[in-house]
Order: C-alpha cells, then sequence, then structure tokens
C-alpha cells in the first residue's frame, strides 16, 4: 500500500477504521492471492449461528472436513472450511455470501436453515457459477421453482437435506395414519407457521389427510411473532382435534406447550418443531415437552437410519460438551454434504465449476451415498424437483421423535416403525 | 474564478486545506473500484456501495431533523415504505423498475406525509414520539398483512447486479447527486430559514414566515430522498425484510450515523454512514471476528463513544480542525 493510498485511507475513516482496514484489506489481499487456483479447496458453510440449529451444524461441517483432510483431503489438496454465520436474515446473508464468493473464493456453498436465505442467496450463486449444496432448508421452490423452471441456470443448486416440504407434508399425512392406527386420533388441526417452507402444509397436508380418511378439523396458519398461544390452543381445543399437528421452525413454542401441559388440554402436540430438536429442549421447557414430538432427518441421532447415523453422533459428542449436545436435523445434512461434495469433485476430477459445470452436475447426479440421514441420491434434470434428495425409507426416511420420560427426559425415534426404538405415548391425561 | 473557488463559493467557504480533503475523498472514492482490488482494499467496494445507500439515508434524515431540530425516530417507516412498495409492486403485479421507482418514492411521500401533516404544527416532543410510534406501527402492519408482506422473513426483488463494480456506481452516482442537490437547497435561503425554525422558530415566525410550510418542504425533500435510498436498498439485496429495512433500529442507526458524521452538515452524514456501515460489516464481524451479540454491543459502544467525544461529530471536527490549520497558515504568509 503506498504511503499516498494509507494517508487517504486515515483521512476518510480515522484511526480506529484505518486499523481495522489494513487488517481487512491485508485479509481481502490474502483470500485474492490465497484462492482459485492454488491447493486449497475451500467449503463455505452458511448457518444462522445464533441458534443451536447453527451451531450444530457448523460443527458437523468442520467435523466432515476435519475427516476429509485426515483422509488425504480433496484430489490431494487440503479442504478449509469458510463458515459465516447467516443470522438466519436473507440481507445479512446476501452480505456473507459476496464476501465468501468473491472475498474468500471459496468452490463450493453448504448451508443455509431458513428457506428464503436460500432462496435469497440462489441468484447470486447461479450468477457466480458457484456450486449450491442445501443442507437444512426445505421449501420446494429452491428446487422447483429454479432447476426446475431454468434448469441450464439453476443446475448448480441440490438438496442434500432435508427432504422438501412437499414430501414432508405426504410424510406427515402417513405419521397422522399412524397416529390414528396407533391411538384412534382421527381428527387433524393443521397449524404450520407462516413462512416459506411451510406452505406445502397448507396446500397439500389438508387433502392428503382427507385421502387416508382422517378429519382436518383445522386449518390455520401461525403467525411468526405470536406470543400468547391461549387463542391458538383454544382455536384448536375448540375444533375438536385430537391431534394439533404443528409445523414451526421460526416460533419457539416452549411457552404454548407449558400452557397446554398445565391446563391438560385434550389433543396431542405433534409434527415438527425445530426447536424441539435441540437435545436441550426438555430443560428449556422445564420439561413441559413431555410428549411432544418433532420429525427430525437422521433422527436427531436417537436411532440407526443409517449404520452411520449413531457413530456420527456419539463423536459430536464427544467433543462438544455443551449445547447442543446433538448435531440435530442440519448438523446431519451439512455432514453429509461435505463428504458427498467430496466424492463428485473426485468423480468430476476438477473442483473449479465454473470450468468444467457439466462435469460436476453429472458427477452429483451420480451420488448414491450411505449418509448419516439416509441413502442420498438426487432426482435428476427431468425431474419437478430438480437435484433434491430423494424421500422415503430406501433413502431420506422422515423419522419422528418423542420425548418420554426414560433418562429424566429424553427423545425417543416413535416412526417409522422400521426404524423406531419405542412405541409412541399417549399424554397420560388423554388415556 | 477557478473551479475551485466556483465550487467553494457555491457550497461553503472551504480553505484549500478542506477543499483538498473534500477533492482526494471524492477521487478516491469515484475511483474506488479501480484502485481497491489491486492494494489488497477489494473488500471494501461491497460495504461502501451499501454504505452509499445509508449515507443517502443519513442525508435524508438530515435535511429535515438535523436542520430544523424536529428530531424523527422513524425515518426507516419512510425507506421501508419504499422498498416494500417495490418489493410489493413487482411481485403481486409484476410492474417494471420504470414504474416501481417512481411509485415506491410516492410511497414514502405519502407515509411521510402521514407522519408531517398532524405533528409539524406541534411543538416539543410530540414530533419525535409520532414518528417513533409511526415506525413501530409501520413494522406490525408488515405482520399484519403478512402475506402481501411475507411477513417476518419479507419477499424477494430483482437484485440490480451481482458485479460489485457496477453495484458500487449503482449506489455512488445517486449518493452524489443527492448529496449535491441537497447541499444546495441547504445552503441556499431555504437552510438558512431551516436553521432558524431550529434555533428560535417564534421569532422566524414572528419576521412572518411560515414556519410550517418550510417544515413540510424540508420534510418533503426528506421522503423523496428516503424513497430513492429504499429502492435502492431493495434492489441491493434482491430482498426486502422488516429487519433490514423497517425496525426501529435501523431509525437509530439512521441518526447516529448523522451525528457521528455531524448533524445539519449533509456531507458529514455521509462519512458517518461510511464509518458506521465499515464497522457494522466489515471490520467488527471480519476484521476483529465479533459475532452475533458480540458485534451489536461493540457497535454501539463504539457509536456511543463518538457521540460523546466528538459530540459535534467526527467529520465536522475534521472538517474545522483543517479549517483552523488553513487559517494559521494564512496568517503565517501574511
Amino acid at each position: 500500500m503506498s504511503e499516498h493510498t494509507a494517508r487517504i485511507a486515515r483521512r476518510s475513516i480515522g484511526r480506529r477504521g484505518f486499523l481495522g482496514t489494513v487488517g481487512t484489506g491485508a485479509a481481502a489481499l490474502a483470500g485474492c492471492l490465497g484462492g482459485g487456483d492454488d491447493d486449497v479447496v475451500r467449503i463455505g458453510h452458511l448457518a444462522p449461528r445464533e441458534l443451536d440449529m447453527g451451531i450444530g451444524a457448523t460443527r458437523s461441517a468442520e467435523m466432515a472436513v476435519e475427516e476429509v483432510n485426515d483422509d488425504g483431503g480433496i484430489m490431494d489438496r487440503d479442504v478449509e472450511l469458510v463458515a459465516e454465520d447467516s443470522a438466519g436474515v436473507p440481507s445479512e446473508a446476501s452480505t456473507k455470501a459476496q464476501e465468501m464468493v468473491q472475498q474468500e473464493d471459496i468452490d463450493v456453498m453448504i448451508g443455509t436453515f431458513v428457506s428464503e436465505v436460500a432462496l435469497g442467496i440462489i441468484d447470486f450463486l447461479a450468477d457466480q457459477q458457484v456450486p449450491f449444496i442445501v443442507s437444512g432448508s426445505a421449501s420446494p421452490e429452491i428446487t422447483r421453482d429454479h432447476a426446475g423452471q431454468d434448469y441450464e441456470q439453476y443446475r448448480n443448486v441440490f438438496r442434500v437435506n432435508s427432504i422438501n416440504t412437499n414430501f414432508q407434508a405426504e410424510a406427515l399425512a402417513d405419521y397422522a395414519e399412524f397416529l390414528a392406527d396407533e391411538h384412534g386420533w382421527n381428527s387433524f388441526a393443521v397449524t404450520p407457521e407462516n413462512a416459506a417452507w411451510t406452505q406445502p402444509f397448507s396446500e397439500i397436508l389438508p387433502a392428503q389427510l382427507e385421502e387416508r380418511g382422517l378429519e382436518v378439523a383445522l386449518d390455520a396458519r401461525i403467525a411468526r411473532d405470536t406470543d400468547d398461544f391461549t387463542p391458538v390452543l383454544d382455536q384448536v381445543e375448540a375444533s375438536g382435534a385430537d391431534v394439533m399437528l404443528k409445523t414451526f421452525a421460526h416460533i419457539p413454542g416452549p411457552g404454548m406447550l407449558s400452557t397446554w401441559r398445565q391446563n391438560e388440554y385434550p389433543f396431542a402436540q405433534e409434527g415438527i418443531n425445530v426447536a424441539s430438536m435441540s437435545p436441550q429442549f426438555w430443560d428449556d421447557t422445564g420439561g413441559g415437552c413431555l410428549y411432544e414430538t418433532t420429525a427430525e432427518s437422521g433422527a436427531g441421532g436417537t436411532a440407526t437410519v443409517t449404520e452411520k447415523t449413531i457413530p456420527f453422533t456419539d463423536d459430536y459428542q464427544e467433543r462438544y460438551e455443551d449445547r447442543p449436545t446433538a448435531p440435530m436435523y442440519m448438523g446431519f445434512g451439512s455432514y453429509d454434504a461435505v463428504h458427498i461434495y467430496r466424492e463428485a469433485v473426485e468423480r468430476a476430477g476438477t473442483a473449479d465449476y465454473a470450468e468444467d459445470p457439466d462435469a460436476f452436475v453429472d458427477a452429483m447426479l451420480e451420488t448414491d451415498h450411505v449418509g448419516t440421514a439416509g441413502r442420498i441420491q438426487f432426482f435428476g434434470s427431468d425431474h419437478e424437483f430438480p437435484h433434491d434428495v430423494k424421500p422415503g425409507l430406501d433413502f431420506a426416511p422422515f423419522p419422528v421423535q418423542q420425548w418420554q420420560e426414560s433418562g429424566g427426559g429424553e427423545k425417543v425415534c416413535t416412526f417409522p416403525r422400521e426404524i423406531a426404538t419405542d412405541d409412541h405415548v399417549m399424554p397420560e391425561w388423554l388415556a | 474564478m477557478t473551479l475551485q473557488d466556483h465550487i467553494t463559493r457555491r457550497f461553503s467557504e472551504a480553505n484549500r486545506y478542506q477543499f483538498g480533503l473534500l477533492a482526494i475523498l471524492f477521487v478516491s472514492l469515484s475511483t474506488l473500484p479501480l484502485w481497491a482490488p489491486i492494494t489488497g482494499f477489494g473488500g471494501l467496494i461491497y460495504p461502501l456501495a451499501l454504505a452509499n445507500i445509508w449515507a443517502i439515508f443519513a442525508m435524508g434524515w438530515d435535511i429535515i431533523s438535523g436542520y430544523t431540530g424536529y428530531i424523527s425516530f422513524g425515518h426507516s417507516a419512510l425507506s421501508g415504505a419504499a422498498a416494500y412498495a417495490t418489493a410489493m409492486l413487482a411481485t403481486h403485479l409484476e410492474l417494471p423498475l420504470a414504474a416501481t421507482f417512481p411509485l415506491s418514492v410516492v410511497a414514502a411521500l405519502i407515509v411521510g406525509m402521514l407522519f408531517a401533516l398532524p405533528s409539524l404544527r406541534l411543538r416539543g416532543p410530540y414530533f419525535s414520539l409520532l414518528t417513533l410510534v409511526g415506525a413501530l406501527l409501520f413494522y406490525r402492519l408488515l405482520f399484519v398483512f403478512n402475506e402481501y408482506t411475507g411477513g417476518e422473513l419479507g419477499m424477494s426483488v430483482e437484485a440490480i447486479t451481482y458485479d460489485t463494480t457496477v453495484l458500487y456506481y449503482y449506489t455512488f452516482v445517486p449518493m452524489v447527486f443527492i448529496a449535491l442537490g441537497l447541499l444546495y437547497v441547504s445552503r441556499s435561503n431555504v437552510g438558512v430559514v431551516l436553521v432558524a425554525i431550529r434555533e428560535n422558530e417564534p421569532a422566524v415566525e414572528s419576521a412572518g414566515i411560515d414556519t410550517t410550510k418550510f417544515k413540510l418542504w424540508a420534510f418533503t425533500l426528506s421522503a423523496v430522498t428516503m424513497g430513492v435510498g429504499g429502492v435502492m436498498l431493495a434492489h441491493f439485496y434482491g430482498s426486502v425484510d422488516p429487519t433490514t429495512m423497517v425496525i426501529l433500529d435501523r431509525s437509530i442507526e439512521m441518526i447516529v450515523m448523522a451525528v457521528i458524521g455531524g448533524m445539519s452538515s449533509i456531507l458529514g452524514p455521509i462519512g458517518g454512514a461510511y464509518v458506521f456501515i465499515l464497522l457494522r460489516d466489515t471490520i467488527l464481524p471480519g476484521t476483529l471476528g465479533l459475532g452475533g451479540t458480540q458485534r451489536w454491543f461493540a457497535l454501539w459502544a463504539v457509536a456511543l463513544g463518538l457521540i460523546v467525544f466528538a459530540r459535534e461529530g467526527v467529520f465536522r471536527k475534521l472538517w474545522h480542525g483543517l479549517g483552523e490549520q488553513g487559517s494559521e497558515n494564512e496568517s503565517e504568509t501574511e
């Protein structure tokens, strides 16, 4: 940096800012000099690190990168993880993605929890020709409305986890049928939170339930900033539903669960609750989550989804004692994504996507990877959801866990029967 | 008359040091994408492109609040109205930019008038309180009408470009023109009346000047500026959401930028915006590696420090320092 430039910088931003800027500039310079054609493959990871979900996912990606490096890297090149915090906000994520691609020179982007974040950076990553492997966002729009509409433009996008919410809606209907068999619960209150990922739970799930001969007593979307749940619980009760079938990722829910349990509302709490995926949720709710269920990829590490699920979870738990003490669903996705990316790059023979996109895309489409959350294969270019992970018991299943009293409050896998470790338990006041 | 004389007479009574500083800053900022990548400062182009938009907001706030002393705590509702109008018109009605841009500025103007008309005739804290509550109300409306606004996670808009150099000039050029326009107004007789309103409104009224009319004009100018910035911000990110555009913190940030730079100076708030955005998006999270809560705590702590120790604004202090330097040197040569 010339003295002249230094003087300008000093004048424009002051001493403190100047020192910081020098650091930033040096880092940026290092990034510019270091990326692209050097000996390091850079894997970007974007997750909301103020949430347990994002911490678990980042740690899981770190573990996978460490394993890959211990095993000789990718095509004999070292792998570096560039992990950033999306804060779960699309604008913040856009800024981070821009830095990661243009300053840090990442070769692939893995991650995103909030679907709106994925949708907010998808155009940028397509424009910059950076592969994007979604490991936590479930909105069907990510594949259907992008590669499904303009395959050439968005063929850089793959999703390893979780199954998209169109498939989740079908799986939840199967789960409802299971509950009807187990407990005779035939009436369901469909209550998704209001967000991009839950659209199919409003559009598809009610019809799926009715197809299975089940009753939809209530179909209402819940505002994400709801903080008084009594009216919601009263509404479900008034509908006469046996089950509140909710899908929450952003609504925290502890308050709702304690109100539900203390007042012994006459219905069960089933479905998806991301907060409940945290192993610390029992303590967070003072045990208020007893009997609640949540679906979660990788069964939250509570069951043998594949032979890798439990060893990976145990390894995670050995390394990390502070919360979250399990990878949580996105962790399984991010961990599998790193390994799948490595295999695809080695098949393609290059980590430079822009140089030969077809080689990478074809190699990804050849994926048949037994990961921690299932056997991962992708739909092809002609499918309604191109490059989406295949759902189902033979591929990526949809395990449901229930909080039970055993062991002082723990989650056990109760569905599907093929991998369940325990029976689903009815709340005592409903028995 | 040289160009320097012409410019200095037009906009201020800058001496050669002050003029030199302005010239160096202008030249270095207008050529940033050329020299930054080769000197290792390439990482500054994107945050400074964003800072240009925030500079527009800070100037928009300054022309009403800095000059007249009617402090608005709700200016993010104006820029937010424009950003959301852009997103909603593009998404729901599929209108092109040529239509969404003017309509969005009108949206900012309408929200601005809803703030200004009932409150600018009142004295005391009513204006501030009304803008504060107005912004809270606007924020909540986004959730009430979440089927149109996308609620907390907002909605997508077409991003203006992914080329950071082009993006930088898309934000830098309008920012410069807005700065020149607002400087022109603020250095004219209108500016004098606005400052007089701040200093002693009854005295201005007793001179037969309709202060409400002047305040309304200033607010109109402010709302239009906020509208332009709001549209730019929506297309900058390619998305709008309440946290980025509307939440009360954003209103406070505009004020802090203007105060750090130096209120009622138009140019000061630009500097304030640059310092604030660089701290928020580059220095604290990048260079110092602060995440989440720590970063925001540090940001507000630094902002508080700057406000306490440079009450008139960092850039005004620098400006006056150079002014004194100039007069000392001039007296030496005499």
